[in-house]
């Protein structure tokens, strides 16, 4: 499997990451449910920027959970 | 003026009309003065939330967008902190164009998580949202151009 070079929301021309996407969101976090950081998202400032809001975004609104396989 | 888009998160055990009631209320809010418009609600429909909300495992999903003036904003605001049937509610500027998620409506549709979502345009908005669908539809392409990409992404850190 190649490791893509560059940033996947630029070279698809996306503008803006929707934080209503938990499905595209999904893909950058963790098993944890943390954040991926740059190095293994490959994504570029600007939208690194923008799926960290998102992804926050996503997780007030019970999208995307804050913390992932922790049960009490 | 600006574009703002609004995501409301009511009790599941409300009935569609209640919800109808609540949000005719808040948006009049908006639109009172004449300076407001709702451009476009979609009903989005239950679905099952990543973690409890008040012991409320699911939630009603509701995505509205409007165009308002920021002081009606505060009002707004102070009416949904204090109704308990929302559990939560996110106020945002929209951003550009942001197409409303057809393909988040249909995904939760499949699930069967609840009844099926309704878009529900405002008068005004008919002929602008049949343009909006053909927005969508490229929209929708590309998204899982990017889902099928981004498998590989993070297929790679697993």
């Amino acid at each position: 499997m190649a490791v893509p070079k560059a940033c996947r929301f630029c070279e698809n021309k996306i503008t803006h990451v929707d934080y209503k996407d938990d499905r595209v969101l999904e893909r950058f976090i963790s098993d944890r449910g943390k954040i991926l950081p740059r190095r293994a998202t490959r994504a570029c400032a600007r939208h690194q920027r923008q799926i960290a809001v998102a992804i926050k975004r996503a997780r007030y609104l019970a999208l995307l959970p804050y913390i992932r396989g922790y049960h009490t | 003026m600006r574009d703002y888009e609004i995501v409301y998160i009511f009790r599941s055990n409300l009935s569609s009309d209640e919800i109808e009631a609540k949000l005719e209320r808040y948006h009049s809010i908006i639109t009172e003065g004449g300076m407001g418009e709702v451009t476009a609600v979609v009903m989005w429909g239950k679905r099952h939330l990543a973690y409890p909300i008040e012991k409320q495992t699911s939630g009603y999903y509701v995505i509205a967008q409007f165009t308002a003036q920021s002081n009606p904003l505060t009002e707004l605001e102070r009416v949904l902190k204090l109704e308990d049937d929302l559990l939560r509610h996110l106020m945002v500027l929209r951003e550009g164009d942001l197409p409303l998620p057809d393909s988040a409506v249909q995904r939760t549709g499949e699930d069967g998580a609840g009844d099926s979502p309704d878009v529900v345009p405002t008068e005004k908005e008919t002929v602008e949202e049949d343009e909006q669908a053909s927005d969508d539809e490229g929209e929708a392409e590309q998204e899982n151009d990017v889902d099928e990409v981004l498998e590989d992404v993070t297929g790679e850190e697993d």
